[in-house]
C-alpha cells in the first residue's frame, strides 16, 4: 500500500494525502509540540505533498515532533486500511465538494419547513461556483451544511471524500456578511482569530495576519476597529480572516450584500484576483445575479422554498473578467436567462 | 470642542454655586426655618466634625461591607441564571415567568419578611441586597445572550472553537456591555435596599445613623449624612460606568 502511494503521484493521491495530514494533525495539535523544519520537510516528502501544498504549519514555529510523525503515520495507515476514503468519486478525483441528494427540514414552532430538497452538487478543485435563488430558498443553509455548521438529515455531503459531520477549519474558510467581524477586536486581531482558536503562537499569528492584510490592501490599518472601517474595508478584513488558515475551499455567504454597487463590483474583482492567485475552490452565495454571472464559472439556480436545483448554468465568459465583461452581450444574455428562471419559480409559489 | 466642554463645565459649576448661595441666603435670612433646613455652612461644619470624630467611618464601613457582599454574591448568581434562562430551553420555560414576575414586584414589600426570618443583622441586609439586584442582572444577561449576532457564533464554530472558547472568546466580550448595564443598575438597587433596611430596622450602618438623626431632629448631621451617602453611591456608580465605557468602546 505504501509503495503504491509512493509511486502514485497523480492528482487523486495528492488529495487523499492532504486529508491524511489533516487527520494526523488533528490528533497532534492538542499535544502542542514543536518541531524543527527538517522534520516537516520529511513529513512533506513522506506524505507526498507537493512543495506548495497546504501543510499549514509555518516555517518559523512548527508544531510537530517525532511522536507526531508516528501519529500521522498511524492515521495514514488506518485511513488506508479502513478504505473509508476510497469509496466515493472513484471516477473523478478532482471533486472537492460533493453533495448528494441533500434534503433539509427546519422544525419551527409553526411546524416543519422544508428548506432544501434533493440537492446534488459536485464542485471541482479550483472551481468558482455561485448559488442563486429567490430569498429564503435555502442557499445559505446549503452553504452552512457544506461547512459543517448545520446538521443535515438526508443525503450525503462530502469534502475530499470525507463525510462532513462538523466544521473543518483547516479545509474550509467562511466569509459572512460584514456583521461577522468582532466589533471589539481591531482588524489584525479579527484576521488572526481562527489561528488563536487553533492555538498558534503569537508571532506566527501576527505574521500571517499582517501578510493577508497587506494582500487585501489594508496593510496600513491593522489597528483600526470595524466601526472605523468602511463596509468595503470590513469585508476585506473578513476575506483575509477566511483565508488565514489557507483553506482549500472558501464558502462565501452573501459577503457583499450590504455594500454599494461600486464597492461590491470592485471587491468582486478583488475576490477573482485572490481566486486565481491562490487557486482556491470558491462557493459563493448571492442574490445579485450580476455578481453571480460576473464572478463565477458556474451558476446553480435554486427554486423557491423548498430549494431544488432548477438549473446549472456554465458561464462561458473568459477570465480575467473586467468592467467590459459587464457590458458584453453574452453577459446580459446569461443574466437575463437566470433572472427568467428565478422569476418563473417565484410565480409558481 | 474643548472650549465647548469648558463652557458646559463652567455652567454646571455656576448652577451648583447658585443653589448653594440661594440655600444659604434663604436659611440665613429666615425665608425658611433654619432648624428644618440648616444652611450649607452649618451642614459643612457638622460634616467636618462627624468625619473628625470617626463615628461616620465605622457605620459607613459596615454599610459598604453589606453592599459589596450582596454585590459579589448576586452578580455571579444573576449572570449564571441569565445564561441558563437564555441557553436552556427547559429552564427558560419553567423559570422564565417567575423571574419576569419577580423583577416587577418592588422588593421593599418583602422587607418585613426578611427581618422576621433573618433578624436585623448583617445576614438580613445582605439577603435583601441580593434580592434587589439578582433579577435585574439575570434578565439583562439573558437579554445580552440574545443580542450576540448569529454570524459571530457561526464564525466561531467554523473556526473549530469548542464550547469553552465560544463562551470566553465570543459570548462574553459580545455580552459585556449589556451585562454591565444590569450590573450597574443592580448596584444602585443594592445600595437602596441596604440603606432602606438599615433605616427600617438596624443597629448600625449609615442608614441607621440617618434615621436616628431624624428621630433626634439633628438636621445638620442628617444633611451631612445624606451628602456622604449620596457621594458614596455616585462614586460607586461612576466607577462601574467608567469600566463599562472602557470595555464597550466598540459599541459607538
Amino acid at each position: 500500500m505504501k509503495r503504491e502511494l509512493a509511486n502514485g503521484g497523480d492528482e487523486r493521491k495528492y488529495h487523499k494525502s492532504l486529508v491524511f495530514v489533516c487527520i494526523g494533525r488533528k490528533s497532534v495539535k492538542s499535544k502542542n509540540v514543536n518541531c524543527p523544519e527538517y522534520v516537516m520537510h520529511f513529513l512533506r516528502e513522506f506524505l507526498l505533498l507537493g512543495p506548495e501544498t497546504d501543510f499549514q504549519v509555518d516555517n518559523k514555529t512548527t508544531c510537530l515532533k517525532f511522536k507526531a510523525i508516528l501519529v500521522s503515520y498511524l492515521n495514514l495507515l488506518l485511513s488506508i486500511f479502513s478504505g473509508a476514503l476510497m469509496k466515493n468519486n472513484e471516477n473523478n478525483p478532482r471533486i472537492v465538494v460533493s453533495v448528494k441528494n441533500l434534503s433539509h427540514v427546519f422544525s419551527s414552532r409553526t411546524g416543519e419547513i422544508k428548506a432544501l430538497e434533493n440537492i446534488s452538487i459536485e464542485v471541482q478543485k479550483g472551481e468558482f461556483i455561485t448559488l442563486v435563488g429567490p430569498s429564503g430558498c435555502g442557499k445559505s443553509t446549503a452553504l452552512l451544511i457544506i461547512g459543517g455548521l448545520l446538521e443535515y438529515q438526508e443525503g450525503e455531503v462530502c469534502l475530499y471524500d470525507m463525510p462532513v459531520r462538523k466544521p473543518n477549519p483547516e479545509l474550509v474558510g467562511f466569509v459572512f456578511q460584514e456583521t461577522s467581524l468582532f466589533p471589539w477586536k481591531n482588524a489584525i486581531d479579527n484576521v488572526e482569530f481562527p489561528l488563536r482558536i487553533r492555538g498558534s503562537s503569537k508571532e506566527q499569528r501576527k505574521c500571517k495576519a499582517k501578510e493577508l492584510l497587506d494582500m487585501m490592501g489594508l496593510g496600513d490599518f491593522p489597528d483600526k476597529y470595524p466601526y472605523e472601517l468602511s463596509g468595503g474595508m470590513q469585508q476585506r478584513v473578513a476575506i483575509a480572516r477566511g483565508l488565514i488558515q489557507n483553506p482549500q475551499v472558501m464558502l462565501l455567504d452573501e459577503p457583499f450584500a450590504s455594500l454599494d454597487e461600486q464597492t461590491r463590483t470592485r471587491l468582486g474583482f478583488e475576490l477573482l484576483r485572490i481566486w486565481s492567485q491562490m487557486k482556491k475552490t470558491m462557493i459563493f452565495v448571492t442574490h445579485s445575479l450580476t455578481e453571480a454571472v460576473l464572478l463565477s464559472q458556474r451558476v446553480i439556480v435554486l427554486s423557491a422554498r423548498p430549494g431544488r436545483i432548477i438549473d446549472d448554468i456554465a458561464i462561458d465568459i473568459e477570465y480575467p473578467r473586467t468592467y467590459e465583461t459587464m457590458i458584453s452581450e453574452r453577459f446580459a444574455m446569461l443574466r437575463d436567462r437566470i433572472r427568467q428562471l428565478i422569476a418563473e419559480t417565484e410565480v409558481s409559489v | 470642542m474643548t472650549e465647548h466642554k469648558y463652557r458646559i463645565f463652567a455652567a454646571q459649576c455656576l448652577i451648583v454655586i447658585g443653589i448653594l448661595v440661594m440655600w444659604e441666603g434663604a436659611a440665613q435670612y429666615g425665608v425658611v426655618n433654619s432648624r428644618l433646613l440648616p444652611p450649607p455652612t452649618v451642614v459643612y461644619s457638622s460634616l467636618k466634625s462627624l468625619i473628625a470624630s470617626g463615628k461616620l467611618w465605622g457605620h459607613l464601613s459596615i454599610t459598604l461591607l453589606e453592599v459589596l457582599t450582596s454585590f459579589f454574591i448576586s452578580v455571579p448568581l444573576g449572570i449564571i441564571t441569565g445564561l441558563l434562562v437564555a441557553k436552556q430551553v427547559y429552564f427558560r420555560r419553567v423559570m422564565g415567568p417567575f423571574i419576569y414576575f419577580l423583577v416587577s414586584i418592588p422588593k421593599s414589600v418583602f422587607l418585613p419578611i426578611f427581618i422576621l426570618t433573618l433578624g436585623i443583622g448583617f445576614k438580613q441586609k445582605v439577603a435583601f441586597g441580593i434580592a434587589q439586584a439578582f433579577f435585574i442582572v439575570a434578565i439583562n444577561t439573558a437579554e445580552a445572550v440574545g443580542n450576540v449576532p448569529r454570524e459571530l457564533i457561526l464564525l466561531g464554530k467554523s473556526c473549530g472553537a469548542n464550547t469553552w472558547q465560544l463562551y470566553t472568546k465570543i459570548y462574553l466580550p459580545a455580552m459585556i456591555p449589556i451585562v454591565l448595564v444590569g450590573v450597574r443598575l443592580g448596584m444602585i438597587f443594592i445600595i437602596t435596599g441596604v440603606v432602606l433596611s438599615e433605616m427600617y430596622a438596624s443597629r448600625s450602618g449609615i442608614g441607621w445613623l440617618i434615621s436616628s438623626w431624624v428621630a433626634l431632629f439633628q438636621m445638620p448631621e442628617l444633611f451631612a449624612g445624606i451628602f456622604v451617602a449620596s457621594m458614596i453611591s455616585i462614586i460607586i456608580n461612576e466607577m462601574i460606568r467608567l469600566y463599562e465605557k472602557r470595555v464597550s468602546q466598540w459599541r459607538r
